[in-house]
């Protein structure tokens, strides 16, 4: 009997707060408030010892890694060139465009490194802590990014721990356009299996496997953060949509160290 | 004594869930020790602490961890207080116990778990669901289960637990 009625006052608790919410409550924020440091420095240890003991199985590995990195550094270095030209080009650009009066869009963003203490024991969404907060000036829907591409955003933030939801949660969807062609636009979403998997909203639209996808600037996310690559393209059987699956630039079961970032003009 | 140590047990738990337990992913399946570790309390505790047990490990890992409050306590608090049920029924000796309970509670608790995300209005995909939950999450808990239960035998049998000055 008791049960019934626990029951039913945690389906009203739950429903009010899967809503939006704005800010959460005290005794969220005091439990965060004491775990966290706990966490941390229990991550902290894992981490290490699990990062030098798989780099002692996984040598071999390294050294081939290291050959296929010198290949790319000299391969990108041929390429820093051409762009360096490029961005005198673009230089000119810029300052006839100021000539002319175009009014710049411009984001500025504040940004800080954070760990990542905690993964998420449930095995229905992709949700992580952090050791950054409110007091270092991270708040809900701050940008979460790894080095070389996108990650999630902060759903909660408490004193000095965040909540971040990542883009492969079953939960999350986000706008992309293809680094090539800026006008082939559609929406990635997660799954509980961690894949990425979307549509564009124009079917005749061409999409390769290996095309490169970047956010397109729809919703939260600022422009032209990394999300991916195309691994396979399909049509629906009915041939309206075309479906792809995306194979993220952050490799999220390895994901250590990110960095957020908060639009200036949120901060209160 | 008692509240104390399932107390510490429980937020140890789910501090290495969290940390330690991510590298001993199968298939991206994590085993749900927080679940184990109600079952098993719930078998030596009856069904009423089954249910407490049960509702504070579901709220701690919502705080720290959930997007909806309340989820997972009430899950894991409606899974303690079931097999709790059957607690003064069974051989607590017996190590087919927490293997099938298990297993049946995996079940039912992701079971309950899918119904209340998606009346959420959460996306839900049924074939990954049966391959993730179903199938492999079935029996990495059930085999995680048996050691678990293991060592919450043992506990129940030292000193500790017999003393009831709380």
């Amino acid at each position: 009997m008791i049960i019934a009625i626990a029951a039913i006052l945690l389906i009203i608790v739950m429903s009010i707060t899967s809503r939006q919410r704005e800010n959460i409550s005290e005794i969220e924020r005091w439990v965060g408030n004491i775990f966290t440091p706990v966490q941390k420095v229990f991550s902290t240890g894992v981490t290490t010892v699990g990062d030098s003991l798989s780099s002692v199985f996984n040598i071999g590995k390294i050294k081939k890694q290291n050959g296929d990195l010198s290949n790319q550094v000299e391969e990108l270095q041929k390429e820093l060139i051409q762009l360096r030209m490029e961005r005198d080009e673009l230089e000119e650009l810029r300052e006839l465009r100021y000539m002319l009066n175009v009014v710049e869009e411009k984001d500025s963003f504040s940004s800080v490194a954070a760990n990542i203490i905690g993964k998420t024991p449930s095995n229905w969404f992709d949700i992580f802590t952090i050791d950054v907060g409110t007091k270092n000036g991270v708040y809900k829907n701050s940008i979460v990014l790894a080095s070389n591409g996108l990650v999630g955003r902060v759903t909660e933030a408490g004193d000095n721990w965040a909540k971040v939801s990542g883009i492969i949660d079953n939960n999350s969807s986000v706008s992309f356009q293809v680094l090539r062609d800026a006008n082939t636009q559609g929406i990635i979403t997660g799954s509980i299996t961690s894949d990425l998997s979307g549509y564009l909203f124009d079917s005749l639209a061409e999409v390769v496997v290996g095309d490169k996808l970047v956010t397109s600037g729809l919703g939260i996310f600022p422009r032209g953060i990394l999300i991916g690559e195309v691994s396979d393209v399909a049509r629906t059987s009915d041939q309206l949509l075309r479906t792809i699956k995306v194979e993220p630039a952050v490799n999220f079961k390895k994901l250590s160290k990110v960095l957020v970032m908060t639009p200036k003009n949120t901060v209160e | 004594m008692k509240i104390l140590i399932i107390g510490i047990i429980i937020a140890v738990n789910l501090i290495l869930q969290s940390t330690l337990l991510q590298y001993f992913k199968i298939f991206d399946v994590l085993p749900n020790t927080g679940l184990i570790l109600v079952i098993s309390f719930a078998i030596y505790n009856g069904k009423n602490k089954g249910a407490i047990i049960g509702f504070f490990v579901g709220l701690l890992q919502d705080i720290i961890f959930g997007r909806i409050i309340g989820l997972n306590a009430c899950v894991y608090m409606i899974t303690g207080y079931l097999v709790g049920m059957i607690n003064r029924k069974v051989f607590k000796e017996n190590l087919l116990i927490p293997f099938t309970l298990t297993a049946i509670a995996t079940v039912f608790y992701e079971s309950v778990n899918l119904l209340l995300i998606y009346l959420l209005g959460y996306r839900i995909e049924l074939l990954n669901f049966f391959k993730k939950m179903i199938v492999t999450e079935v029996f990495y808990n059930s085999i995680v289960s048996v050691f678990i239960y293991i060592y919450v035998t043992k506990l129940y049998q030292s000193k500790y637990m017999k003393k009831r000055y709380y």
